[in-house]
């Protein structure tokens, strides 16, 4: 048996005490482990016992209520009522049934809310948002029969204070995408908070109570139950839904959102005048501007949609190595995921480039067939006519000395060169490189190489250096550059080099 | 939830303590089984309380000698008034009973004969090490005392139910146990690799011990009191004696 006292000065990395009566077990605080074990975990001791909460009854108590469900056990409570695990005995599935508190019930217009929000919510069908299966009354309750997700919420998941930026980053696109979908069908949530966002054993994230609040918010606004219930979620709470509860829309969602991010990155609440994450936390200095424009105070100056949000995370994200603070490849926990959008943004770009790299070669290659038939011409010329051929050679030796050297020789009234020379010099000297470089530097663009290079090419293919192909050149030129300017395609290109580096 | 477990679970949603002492009858062998089983959990304290005002021998005789008084004497009667925790029950009983020379006397000669519970007295004598500066009363000793001993009973609990998950589950049960308070500096990645689980896994596993402990805690709590609505008020108590 282990000895169950130490007498040693060790503090609790908890409570930073030191257990007078020694630790249990080896290492345990006895008085967190007592803290451990209060109904409502997370308070102490004394303001568990001022609560004055919604009480929910035992499993027991409400078997008899529903007797095509096993009540196994109290899964959690809220404000806003109370959770049981519970099995349906006829699908042998194990659902998760939530029972509002009475009180809720009692408003008179309650259960005209009450079916109308029902129904849409029970149409709700995403791989981010809890299935509701079924709503429905028993003489004391008003009940909804859930999917039931086995896992942790997230406010659960902060106060371990372990999830790192990385898993920030996976999580608040997956809320994005659930709110995205449940706003295209004309559902607000109104009470986006880490308690209503749970994290299954796969890190899944399953965002739960759509359109609770407004059902049960009253017409005054207020929560019904529990004060802590109310300042805790307030926190969360658009400054436009704090003030008028009936008429907000979707973008007080995304102020909530904005809030968890926010938190998930620094740990703490955006209250008063904050910082921009990165100041207050490693967090990537570029995901300032995206959490500070969820958090705009005017609904319009904020993301007015859930999925420009993700979007814009998935485009930083792509790049992070070049730029993140937080630790590491090595600190990277071994189930993160950053390849797969890494992949789709590489095939995104991949697909952006393909047409323009291609014009810039076809435009190369018909330059250069050009090009090749007009030396073809002049070695003819030239087998006729042999004094063009000590015309030609001065040329090239002129030529060799720099890309002026074309003009040079036609501005000089006394070097007067045939026609024949000029389309000699203008093929070799200019025109034949550029159209190689085009050949090339489609090449490369088609695998997202060398984007300097691209760039300097599309510029020298815009220059009206060939006036046949100027109207093909100038279009893959612009085409090109448009394409390879973008934010998108630019970090492909800069991923694609950081792999061919390493 | 395997039968085993939701039987132990069963048992303890009776509230032993309440089943004691309202039985309160010799005849009843339900309940005598059960303070029975509430004193072989719960006997240390005790001795820690006669340790702290007598020579160890001594201590040995009368913890001995009341449990054997306790539990062959009609005592359920007693219990019967002593309504409320079985904490306090028991520590009144004992004062009682040490200062009833009569009782003491008749205790020795039976405890010399008959042993209803096995008191392992040399584990208990490790485990109680009062420290030099402490200058704590018999009877801050027995309390702080019977809070390490619930605590103990309670890790012992889930240890058995770990281990009788079979697989892996007693080894993951011992590597996370220093997470059920909640350590706010775990490095969640070393163990998530030790344990060879991603990180979320990891998070739910720990979840799910927490929740199992608070759980079996409770039920740990509510079978020495009268009733589950007093666990809370009891862990406020047990929280104040360890201050």
């Amino acid at each position: 048996m282990p000895n169950q006292m130490q007498t040693s000065e060790k503090k609790c990395p908890k409570c930073g005490e030191v257990p007078s009566a020694g630790f249990v077990n080896g290492g345990l605080c006895p008085r967190c482990l007592l803290v451990m074990g209060l109904a409502e975990h997370g308070t102490t001791p004394k303001s568990a016992a001022a609560n004055n909460r919604f009480e929910p009854p035992s499993p027991s108590e409400i078997a008899s209520e529903f007797p095509e469900l096993e009540i196994i056990e109290l899964a959690g409570r809220g404000g806003m009522g109370a959770v049981y695990q519970a099995k349906q005995k006829n699908l042998r599935r194990t659902v998760a049934l939530k029972i509002l508190p009475p009180e809720v019930a009692a408003n008179p217009d309650f259960s005209i809310r009450f079916e109308r929000e029902a129904q849409a919510l029970a149409l709700l069908n995403h791989p981010n948002i809890v299935q509701v299966y079924h709503v429905g009354k028993t003489d004391r309750f008003y009940y909804f029969l859930m999917e039931y997700v086995e896992g942790v919420n997230l406010r659960q998941a902060i106060g371990e204070g372990n999830l790192s930026s990385e898993e920030a980053l996976t999580i608040v696109p997956q809320i994005c995408s659930a709110l995205q979908y449940a706003h295209n069908q004309g559902i607000v949530h109104r009470d986006i908070k880490p308690e209503n966002i749970l994290l299954d054993k796969d890190g899944k994230i399953k965002i739960t109570d759509f359109g609770l609040a407004k059902m049960v918010n009253s017409n005054q606004g207020g929560f019904l139950t529990g004060t802590q219930q109310v300042m805790g979620t307030f926190h969360y709470m658009a400054p436009e839904q704090l003030q008028e509860t009936r008429n907000v829309d979707h973008r007080a969602d995304i102020y909530s959102l904005g809030v968890i991010f926010y938190e998930l990155l620094t740990g703490q609440l955006p209250i008063g005048r904050f910082a921009p994450p990165s100041q207050s936390s490693l967090a990537d200095p570029r995901l300032d501007h995206v959490v500070m424009r969820t958090l705009e105070n005017q609904p319009e100056r904020r993301y007015q949609a859930a999925s420009e949000i993700s979007l814009d995370i998935q485009n930083l994200d792509l790049n992070r190595t070049q730029h993140h603070h937080t630790p590491t490849p090595t600190s990277q926990p071994p189930n993160s995921k950053p390849a797969a959008p890494i992949k789709k943004f590489r095939e995104e770009a991949l697909q952006k480039v393909k047409v323009p790299a291609m014009l810039l070669q076809i435009t190369g290659a018909i330059g250069l067939i050009f090009a090749a038939g007009l030396l073809l011409l002049f070695l003819l010329l030239g087998a006729l006519e042999p004094s063009l051929s000590q015309q030609m050679s001065r040329t090239i030796s002129q030529g060799t000395a720099g890309s002026g050297s074309v003009i040079t020789m036609t501005a000089d009234p006394n070097r007067s060169l045939s026609f024949q020379g000029l389309l000699i010099s203008f093929a070799t000297i200019i025109h034949l490189p550029i159209c190689l470089l085009m050949l090339i530097a489609g090449a490369k663009m088609k695998h997202l190489e060398s984007h300097g290079f691209v760039v300097f090419v599309a510029i020298l293919a815009i220059l009206p250096l060939n006036p046949i192909l100027t109207l093909f050149s100038l279009v893959a030129g612009i085409w090109t550059l448009v394409v390879v300017n973008q934010e998108t395609v630019q970090l492909a290109f800069a991923e694609r080099k950081r792999i061919s580096a390493n | 939830m395997p039968n085993s477990d939701k039987l132990i679970n069963e048992r303890f949603l009776t509230t032993q303590w309440s089943m004691v002492a309202q039985a309160g009858k010799q005849t009843d062998n339900r309940s005598v089984k059960a303070l029975q089983e509430l004193c072989q959990n719960y006997w240390l304290p005790l001795y820690a309380y006669a340790r702290r005002r007598m020579d160890p021998e001594k201590a040995e005789d009368m913890t001995q000698g009341f449990f054997a008084v306790l539990l062959e004497k009609n005592f359920l009667e007693t219990a019967k008034q002593g309504k409320g925790r079985f904490r306090a029950f028991l520590i009144t009983a004992f004062k009682h009973f040490l200062l009833n020379q009569h009782d003491y006397e008749q205790a020795i000669k039976r405890g010399g004969q008959t042993k209803l519970l096995s008191l392992d007295f040399d584990s208990a004598n490790s485990q109680i090490s009062f420290q030099p500066v402490d200058n704590l009363t018999p009877e801050k000793v027995f309390e702080r005392q019977w809070v390490l001993t619930l605590l103990k009973n309670v890790m012992e609990r889930l240890r058995i139910h770990y281990a009788g998950k079979g697989g892996d589950h007693l080894t993951r049960f011992e590597t996370l146990t220093p997470q059920i308070c909640g350590e706010p500096t775990a490095d969640y990645l070393t163990l998530s690799k030790q344990l060879g689980v991603s990180p979320e896994a990891l998070r739910v596993e720990v979840h799910r011990i927490r929740k199992k402990y608070r759980q079996t805690l409770r039920e740990e709590i509510a079978s020495t009191v009268s009733g589950p609505d007093e666990v809370d008020d009891e862990i406020q108590r047990l929280f104040d004696v360890m201050a």
